[in-house]
């Protein structure tokens, strides 16, 4: 992929990530309901409430309020939040170790699964294992993944009583415990997506493997695991980026609905507790923070297929 | 051998879709219990013949109010799913066919509309209005219609330029007329796949979000609502959790194992 595509894929990304924070932007513009007023609460004037106006900015234009929310988001101020009083920037910094411990571990947990098992099944395609494990990733695509996380806590909280069910450990006391209780968690999300990019790696290594260049290396002499490793993995592996790419995505925004599960203070916790306040500063931020983490995670995937896939660049 | 593998993951998936369907079409007339009837002397009662999945904090029957929750989560999914395929295949129909400006235009945003995912996006519609079962349906409806749009849009770029179309043009059939009744029928067979894998995902959305809190309203039960009430029980009634969980598993894997055959 040579540097003017890359280019163009970048700006195409900065104008995406400016129209989702303009859509963010406006859809808290256009909502009923006044700012200040919900700040003043019962003890609004008209006088302090058109001075809190004034002082918040909101007797401004549409969009000089817009540009100058967007600069000042850029600059790392993402404003204040109405219901602790403290700078949204710093709620989600403080949070935001949690939620990405999470998403590495899942991710993690993904590939270890995925990589070895899809191998597996295509090596011995039509075998007992594999039709046992195409049955076994059937199921495991249907589990969502706060129920697997409820069966996880069942099983290995209760039964076998590997970690205290509800019993976060915050990672600025002891990290190796909060690893710990953050893998159950992880492999929760992991299973579902796990599932889903085994079966997509099994039937891409099979229809790769019936092609003339995997032929070729067979009758070189090379067994079946030398052949699906050495020659095929690298051209199957090009629709699994791209999903793994997605699930990344996927599994970052995921966190939210597994947090309440596992009882975890992340960036779900203050996303649902802002909501159900009202506290639109936070909404916001949290929102353009993580479809802006879709978007680059999106681009750099586009990026990574160019790269393991020439014939992607020459295409287009 | 192929062909016959796929026959039976259809055969398997259409078996659990119609006892999901009869379970939930029984469900209208007749449930074991009333759903709501309270019993204090049963409350987290485990299996029993009387009650074979057991009773929830409350002493109400598991079973009954399964029977009716699924009602409620299979309902949601379906006017998810019908909402998103209306706006999406009218949004797609028109951008694909005509193309040029609006087109663009509207594409970017459906773009970055994609890029929230579905979840997030409806948690926040819900956000800006008042949790209940319609809104949810409503948030969740919009939250699909950009995946829909960019499936019927590239389906009708597709189509658009082939010989029948041209052929219905020269007939003196106008824009509508070739729209939606020469091409939107030959976009059925993909259009079927995604509207069932939507569905799912619709379901799973609605499970996610009542498991929240934030989507189907108590006393209404849904089996992501019943997951959640579950879930302080997990020590003393694990089955409150978990024949939930088994159902919604269900629904989700008969529809998948049909939408797999389509494919």
């Amino acid at each position: 992929m040579n540097a003017k595509k890359i280019i163009k894929k970048f700006i195409f990304m900065l104008l995406t990530l400016l129209l989702v924070s303009f859509l963010v932007f406006l859809a808290f513009a256009i909502i009923p309901g006044d700012p200040a007023v919900h700040k003043l609460g019962t003890q609004a004037t008209p006088e302090s409430l058109e001075a809190l106006r004034e002082e918040m900015g909101l007797n401004r234009p549409f969009f000089a309020r817009y540009a100058s929310w967007l600069i000042s988001f850029v600059k790392g101020d993402m404003g204040i939040s109405y219901s602790y009083n403290l700078p949204v920037g710093s709620m989600i910094l403080d949070k935001l170790p949690i939620t990405l411990t999470m998403t590495v571990l899942a991710f993690m947990f993904v590939l270890i699964i995925t990589f070895p098992t899809g191998i597996l099944c295509a090596k011995h395609n039509g075998g007992k294992l594999d039709r046992f494990i195409v049955i076994l990733n059937q199921i495991m695509m249907s589990v969502p993944s706060f129920f697997g996380g409820i069966l996880i806590t069942i099983i290995f909280g209760v039964v076998l009583k590997l970690f205290m069910p509800g019993g976060y450990i915050s990672y600025t006391k002891n990290f190796t415990k909060f690893l710990g209780y953050m893998c159950f968690p992880a492999i929760a999300i992991a299973i579902p997506k796990a599932a889903m990019s085994i079966k997509l790696l099994r039937s891409s290594i099979l229809s790769e493997a019936e092609k003339d260049y995997a032929r070729t290396a067979y009758s070189h002499g090379n067994t079946t695991g030398d052949v699906l490793i050495h020659h095929v993995l690298q051209n199957a592996m090009i629709p699994v980026v791209t999903f793994l790419g997605m699930a990344l995505a996927d599994i970052f925004a995921g966190s939210i609905i597994i947090e309440q599960v596992f009882n975890i203070p992340g960036m779900g916790r203050i996303l649902l507790s802002s909501i159900s306040n009202r506290d639109y500063p936070v909404v916001m931020a949290i929102l353009v923070l993580l479809s802006s983490a879709v978007i680059i995670i999106n681009f750099i995937v586009d990026i990574v297929y160019g790269i393991i896939d020439p014939r992607v660049s020459q295409d287009d | 051998m192929k062909r016959r593998k796929k026959n039976l993951n259809f055969h398997i998936g259409l078996t659990i879709s119609v006892v999901m369907l009869i379970m939930i079409v029984v469900g209208l007339f007749y449930t074991p219990y009333n759903p709501e009837a309270m019993n204090s002397a049963l409350k987290n009662a485990g299996m029993s013949l009387a009650h074979p999945f057991g009773c929830d904090n409350f002493g109400r029957d598991i079973l009954s109010r399964i029977m009716v929750g699924s009602r409620t989560t299979v309902l949601v999914g379906l006017a998810t799913v019908v909402i998103g395929t209306f706006f999406g295949i009218i949004i797609g129909a028109f951008t694909g066919y005509f193309g040029g400006m609006a087109d663009e235009i509207l594409m970017r945003i459906m773009d970055a509309l994609l890029a929230f995912p579905s979840i997030l996006l409806a948690l926040v519609i819900i956000g800006l209005f008042e949790p209940s079962t319609w809104n949810l349906i409503m948030a969740l409806g919009i939250a699909f219609i950009p995946s829909f749009a960019r499936i019927v849009r590239s389906e009708f770029l597709r189509c658009k330029n082939m010989d029948y179309v041209t052929a219905a043009k020269l007939n003196g059939a106008g824009d509508m007329r070739v729209m939606f009744v020469h091409i939107l029928p030959n976009t059925i067979k993909v259009l079927s796949s995604s509207v069932l894998i939507g569905f799912n995902n619709a379901v799973l959305a609605e499970a996610g979000m009542s498991f929240l809190g934030i989507g189907v309203m108590p006393p209404d039960p849904s089996l992501g609502r019943m997951m959640s009430e579950a879930q302080s029980y997990i020590f003393s009634n694990p089955g409150f959790a978990i024949f939930p969980g088994m159902i919604l598993i269900l629904i989700i894997l008969g529809i998948s194992l049909i939408g797999s055959y389509l494919e």
